[in-house]
Order: C-alpha cells, then structure tokens, then sequence
C-alpha cells in the first residue's frame, strides 16, 4: 500500500512541478519579452507616424514653387504693415488722395489704441493688430468714390471704421477713421509643425489672388524702403519721412 | 492471500500506466505550446527590432532631406501663417465703396448720390435727392430693388427720412451690408 501511495505522488508530482516550471519560466522569461514586442510594435508606429509626417512636408515643399511662395511672400509684405508706421500709412493715404485732387487735410494716429474706434461687431482676428488712422481729406466732391475705391484696394490691406463727409457744390471733405493691420511674430516652432501650417487652403489662395489685383503703392514702398532701419527682430522698418513732401 | 492481491497490483499497475500514458501525453503538448510559443515571442521580439532599426534609419534619412528644406520652410510656414491671419482680416472687411457704387448703380440717372456716413460695421448711410417728381414715385421699387436683387456688398436698405425744400426731394436711407 504505502508503495502504491508513493508511486501515485511520483505519478502526479512530477508533471504538476513542471507544469509549475513551466508558468514560472513563461512569467519569468516569456511574459516580459510580450511587453517588450508591444512596445516595439509601438515605436514601430510612432516612428512611421513621424516619417509620414516629415515625408508629406517634404513632398509638399518639393511641389510647391519656391518662386511662387517668394512671389506670395513679397505681395503679403506689401499687404502688412511690418511695424505700428503710421507714417508709411499716411503716406500711402496721402499719395492715393493726390492721385483723386484730394488732400491731406488733419490726420491723428494713435497706434495701438482702437479706443472708441474700434466697434464691437467687428471681428477681432487673434494675431492681428489694428493701426488706426483719423484723417480728413478734401478734394473734388465728384472723385470722392474713387477715393473711397482707392484706399479699399491698396496695399497695404486698409478698413474703413468710420466715415463722415460734407459736401459743398463742388468739393468733399471726408472724415475717416482706417486701419491698416500688423501682424504679431508667428512663436510656433518648426518641429511641431504639421503640413496644416504649411498648406494654403482655398480662402487663403483666393487672398493672393484677391490682392494681386490690389495697387501695391510699390513706389512708396521702394521709396520708403531706400532708408532702411534694421530692427532688433531683423525686419526692415520703413523710413519715417515727412508724409506731406511731395 | 497473495492471491488475492494480485489482481490489485495488476489493476493499479494498469492505472498506474493508463496515466504516465496520459500524463506524458499532456506533457508534451503543453512543454510543445510552451517552446513554440517561446520561439515565436522570441522571433517576433528579434524582428520588430530589426523592423524599429529599418524605420529609424527610413526617419534619419527623410529628416535629413528636411532640414536640407530648412529655409523653404521657414518661408512657407511664415507666408501660411500671414495668410490664415490676412484671408481672416479681408473676410471680416466690408467694401463700402462696392456697395455705394453699386447703390448709385441701382439708382441711375436723375438722382444724386451722396454725402454718406458710415457709423456701424454693417450699415451705412447714404443721402439720395432728386428735383423729378417721377423719381419720387420709383424709390420705393428702388429700394425693394435694393434687397431682393442680391446685390454684391447689400444685404438690404431702408428708408430712414423724406423731405421736401425748395423742389429737391431728400431721401435719408440705412443701407445694410454683407
């Protein structure tokens, strides 16, 4: 009996033991390696997220023109004021007025402040800032929707606020209250980049084609850009002559 | 008596080789599962690590032509953001002058118009006089003219004020735009 007994334990100990060994070898050895290939399959696709996100950048800046980009780059810089010059903004309002018998009669800047200028059911687009520019023009009473025309469709970009005038038989005064817009610095870094910040979408395609058709005042600018003032943030600012120098 | 016993050793032996049968059995289906299985964990391990080294070596190379692109970069990223920003600044714009000219437009000849003012973002007002009594009868087709015609730069207009000095006819509207 007792040998019967002894020779049932050896039967079923032994298999059970390594059963046991077995599961402990399987958390021991097998187990970690499982977390191991998860991980991997996870870089695997963490890294080819990334290359397809690099890829579709570099695909999208080697099939875009760099001419065109530069083309674009160069009519948005006519379209933005680079700094708060108010004085490049009177120029340019001054010149399209003489080109209508106009002229400058009061102009007042204050930039930065809207103030009681700026009207609340006027969008505000975060990143852009207002220049205001409260001018009065007087001029010929029959070119006074030319005028109008002309400052709504030079560069750089203006919006007319306010707008009051009097007439007399023959000639216009007009008050205006315009604002010209600057941008703040763009602070995104380029690694964070995806090919949504560098792609042009059609309302944006449509604003270059729009401003295209724009007088671009490029004698101004080019006068202007003759006294050129570096910047600290490397940007050339416009020279600040006198805006009523012929 | 050892008779007796021995058809129970027999039986037991039977038992006894019945099981180590269906014990080595099992045995060597799970020691089989449990090797395959490590075989394929270790593969599968040794692979996707080949697989990490081929993508790493894929991202150096695309990353590299990247920064080759640098400065087109640069230009593009800067021309996207200005734009977002100024397609924003025009959509939000309204062209006073396209709407008065069109509002001159729709009133043609015989009428003067002018002396406008423009207090709010949607609306401006707008003077028109006239000496002829006929015109007078037409403004009010006008100006439904004026907001029903979907008009570029009109969303609508209304008539504010009549007078009547020395035979001019003044009409004071509120002209909504869009």
């Amino acid at each position: 009996m007792i040998n019967n007994k002894e020779d049932l334990i050896k039967l079923f100990l032994v298999p059970i033991l390594i059963v046991i060994g077995l599961i402990v070898m399987f958390g021991l050895i097998i187990n970690p390696q499982i977390g191991t290939i998860k991980t991997n399959f996870g870089k695997i696709t963490e890294l080819q997220k990334q290359t397809k996100l690099i890829r579709d950048k570099v695909d999208y800046l080697s099939t875009v023109p760099q001419a065109e980009i530069k083309k674009n780059s160069d009519l948005l810089a006519n379209a933005i004021l680079v700094e708060k010059d108010a004085y490049f903004l009177v120029n340019v309002i001054r010149k399209i007025a003489d080109r209508y018998g106009f002229e400058v009669q009061s102009f007042l800047v204050s930039p930065g402040k809207m103030g009681d200028v700026e009207d609340k059911s006027v969008k505000k687009v975060n990143g852009v800032e207002q220049l205001p520019l409260n001018v009065t023009l007087f001029g010929p009473r029959d070119q006074y929707l030319e005028v109008i025309k002309a400052i709504e469709n030079s560069l750089p970009i203006m919006a007319i606020r306010k707008f009051e005038m009097k007439n007399s038989l023959a000639n216009s005064e007009m008050s205006m209250i315009i604002a010209a817009f600057y941008i703040k610095d763009d602070d995104s870094k380029i690694t964070n980049l995806t090919l949504a910040d560098l792609k042009l979408n059609e309302s944006e395609l449509k604003l270059f084609k729009t401003i295209e058709k724009f007088d671009n005042n490029g004698a101004i600018v080019k006068m202007a850009m003759q006294v050129p003032i570096s910047t600290n943030s490397g940007v050339i600012r416009y020279g600040r002559e006198n805006p009523f120098i012929p | 008596m050892s008779l007796n016993l021995l058809p129970s050793q027999a039986k037991f032996r039977a038992f006894k080789t019945l099981w180590k049968k269906r014990i080595n059995a099992g045995l060597t289906g799970v020691i089989g599962v449990w090797v395959i299985s490590a075989f394929l964990v270790l593969g599968l391990n040794i692979i996707t690590r080949i697989k990490i080294k081929q993508e790493q070596r894929l991202y150096d190379k695309t990353y590299d032509l990247y920064k080759d692109k640098t400065d087109d970069l640069i230009t593009t990223k800067q021309l996207k953001y200005q734009a977002k920003l100024m397609s924003k600044v025009l959509a939000e714009r309204r062209e006073y002058g396209l709407s008065i000219s069109n509002v001159k437009k729709m009133f043609g000849e015989g009428y003067s118009v002018d002396n406008f003012v423009v207090k709010n973002f949607n609306s401006f007002g707008v003077i028109i006089s006239t000496m002829d009594n006929k015109k007078v009868d037409e403004l009010e087709k006008k100006l439904k003219n004026l907001t029903t015609n979907n008009i570029e730069g009109i969303a609508g207009a209304q008539l504010q004020s009549v007078s009547m000095t020395s035979g001019i006819w003044t009409f004071s509207l509120e002209v909504t735009t869009k």
